[in-house]
């Protein structure tokens, strides 16, 4: 019991220490929608990506697709990564469900949930925005009508902190100047 | 000198700890997931008061990772337990999770427990699932070799056996997969199981099974294929079979869908079949699945733009001396306003046992209403079910009327659901009911809180804005999540 309590000690010290720094995102690869592996690495410090993941059995995530969907057609600068956690059984399901709407952004299937638990997720969906250093810079669980909206505040906020122009800028300069 | 070392040597190893993290903490990344949950159970004859604590940490240096996770159960809550005594065997706390991985660029090797699955889960599925209690996770060695053109996964693990968590089981498989000229991917599985006997000794469980899919932008096929064979068993040697397909031809804005199941003594706690139908019903509760079922399963699915789509799936499944059927309707639309989004769902399911002279019918429409009401986000859902279950020479029909409103201000939403079940409106009085409600809130950014007090009667749930499984429950729940 003693030699419990000790190891729980040094844990809660590692969690304590963990708290104090900034991490981040784990690398990881995934099969994508024709089973070819897909790299996050190879993608990082290119373009903000941002991360979601969904489910074919969850609403709310259904509704949130298409705004993603709009963000990843919009933004030259952002890459939008749909990750399934459909189990076995149903993945198929999620497949046909993408491919059905013809949805531009890349979509992952998590199917053992391993990145998942990595990503600390247990309820769907859940958004993560990663920044061009890599690191977590906006997380939101859940969705309702409107949310989509701090998502492209954050991300419009961190494309003015790169000074990166968003190429939706360029083409609205280019409308208004005809 | 040397004693006052002693005396203090675990706290010099806290320091050292300190320190070296300190150090290289840029090198060691630390992550992990802590869950508390307090349910207090509203029911005369149970323990009342519960508490479950889980703690999941991860340590990443390099391509070396390290879990461990720690649980206490105090005691643990069972949605059955009728006991008012606390049992020494209730009041719990172990280690659970444990594993060492090494992720090369192509090569993954991990030594402890794991999660696993081959194909789509027909030949081998090991998982957790802790809504419903289910755990069939191993222990062992797993290995992953991933390229671009195959992948091969291999494993040798135990898992304790059904009857006996004193006594373990054996399993060891390969799977193969590989990538089919750019127009999709063909596999390969082979599981071998000891399957330990009442009478101590094992028997022995071999399946091969092979898969095809096939990918083109108008259409794809999913398509496996599997024979198992016991032997040394109680019952003496048995042979099964499963077959299961599924294909989508994607037509201008339709997709048309048709499924396909074949299961013959194919039920293994190893694996994870398809239900082939949208309520993920299993043909019989007196039955295993996959020990003697057929089915068929189609859908159409129209989407004209990204602000309407309807969809229609329709399923059937029987046994072999058609003893025991099922029948599974769905239909849904939705349409996406400026300012709302309607939903509309219809769904009808029956089964018919005839050993049991058992019949079931269940209708469920239901409206969903997305809108703001002053600014916040409101969803609204309303269903109204009807049963009807005849048994024998007696009968039941009963409406199960449901009503949702969730709410959502700045980091907090609020859920109100009231359910009810009842034989005649007029009746209202006599109605069975259960009420909720739920708060659900970020404290900070990485941790939630969730708080649910009422009754609920269990299953999936779409509610604040999330999706989770939830079992039957009266009472007060509090769960809170710690990501780091």
């Amino acid at each position: 019991m003693r030699a419990n309590l000790k190891i729980i000690a040094v844990l809660g010290i590692i969690v304590l220490i963990s708290l104090l720094n900034s991490e981040p995102i784990q690398e990881f690869s995934l099969p994508d929608i024709n089973n070819q592996s897909f790299s996050i690495a190879n993608h990082l410090g290119e373009k903000m990506i941002v991360i979601d993941f969904w489910a074919s059995w969850c609403a709310p995530c259904m509704r949130l697709l298409p705004e993603l969907d709009k963000i990843d057609q919009t933004y030259e600068d952002v890459m939008v990564i749909a990750v399934s956690v459909d189990n076995p059984r149903s993945v198929n399901r999620a497949k046909s469900l993408i491919r059905s709407h013809k949805y531009s952004f890349v979509t992952l299937y998590d199917t053992n949930q391993e990145i998942m638990n990595r990503f600390q997720v247990t309820t769907v969906p859940h958004t993560f925005l990663i920044n061009l250093d890599g690191e977590i810079v906006y997380e939101h669980t859940g969705y309702t009508r409107g949310d989509e909206e701090k998502l492209l505040d954050r991300i419009e906020q961190e494309l003015t902190q790169k000074q990166v122009e968003p190429e939706v800028r360029e083409q609205e300069i280019e409308r208004i100047e005809e | 000198m040397s004693r006052t070392i002693k005396t203090h040597s675990f706290w010099i190893t806290v320091v050292i700890i300190l320190i070296s993290s300190s150090l290289s903490y840029a090198q060691v990344e630390i992550s992990g997931l802590n869950e508390a949950e307090y349910i207090y159970k509203a029911a005369e004859d149970s323990l009342s008061h519960y508490f479950y604590n889980e703690t999941f940490l991860r340590l990443n240096y390099n391509s070396i990772e390290v879990g461990i996770s720690f649980i206490a159960e105090l005691p643990k809550y069972d949605q059955f337990d009728t006991i008012a005594d606390l049992h020494p065997n209730d009041i719990d706390y172990r280690w659970d999770d444990r594993y060492i991985q090494l992720n090369l660029n192509n090569l993954r090797l991990r030594a402890g427990s794991f999660t696993e699955f081959f194909g789509a889960g027909i030949i081998m599925r090991s998982y957790r699932d802790k809504t419903y209690d289910h755990d069939t996770r191993l222990t062992g060695l797993n290995a992953q070799v991933i390229t671009g053109e195959w992948v091969l996964k291999g494993l040798y693990a135990s898992l304790p056996d059904e009857n006996s968590s004193n006594h373990k089981d054996v399993i060891g498989g390969l799977d193969f997969t590989r990538q089919l000229f750019g127009v999709g991917n063909i596999g390969l599985s082979l599981t071998s199981q000891q399957i330990r006997r009442f009478d101590n000794r094992y028997s022995t469980r071999l399946t091969a099974g092979s898969r095809i899919e096939l990918i083109t932008d108008y259409f794809d096929l999913y398509s496996e294929y599997a024979e198992s064979k016991s032997y040394r068993s109680v019952s003496g040697e048995s042979r099964g079979q499963a077959i299961y397909g599924l294909a989508n031809a994607y037509i201008n804005r339709f997709t048309v869908t048709g499924g396909y199941k074949k299961f013959t003594r194919f039920d293994n706690r190893l694996n994870d079949l398809p239900t082939l139908n949208s309520s993920e019903e299993p043909l019989s509760e007196r039955m295993n699945p996959g020990e003697d079922e057929e089915g068929l399963m189609g859908q159409v699915r129209f989407n004209p733009d990204f602000t309407s789509e309807v969809g229609v799936t329709y399923s059937e499944a029987w046994n072999s001396n058609f003893s025991l059927r099922q029948s599974d309707l769905f239909v849904e639309g939705r349409k996406y306003y400026d300012s709302f989004t309607l939903g509309l769902e219809y769904a009808q399911l029956e089964l018919i046992d005839e050993e049991r002279q058992q019949w079931q019918k269940e209708i469920t429409p239901a409206v969903l209403l997305d809108f703001n009401l002053l600014s916040l986000p409101t969803h609204i859902r309303t269903e109204l079910g009807y049963h009807e279950k005849v048994r024998g020479e007696s009968s039941r029909d009963y409406y199960n009327p449901l009503l949702q409103f969730d709410i959502f201000f700045n980091r907090l939403s609020l859920s109100f659901i009231a359910e009810l079940e009842l034989e005649e409106f007029s009746e209202l009085s006599d109605a069975g009911s259960w009420l909720g409600i739920e708060l659900t809130t970020d404290i900070i950014s990485n941790t939630d809180l969730k708080i649910f007090i009422g009754e609920e009667r269990g299953g999936k749930v779409c509610r604040s804005g999330v999706c989770y499984y939830t079992t039957p429950f009266k009472g007060l729940r509090i769960n809170l999540t710690t990501r780091f």
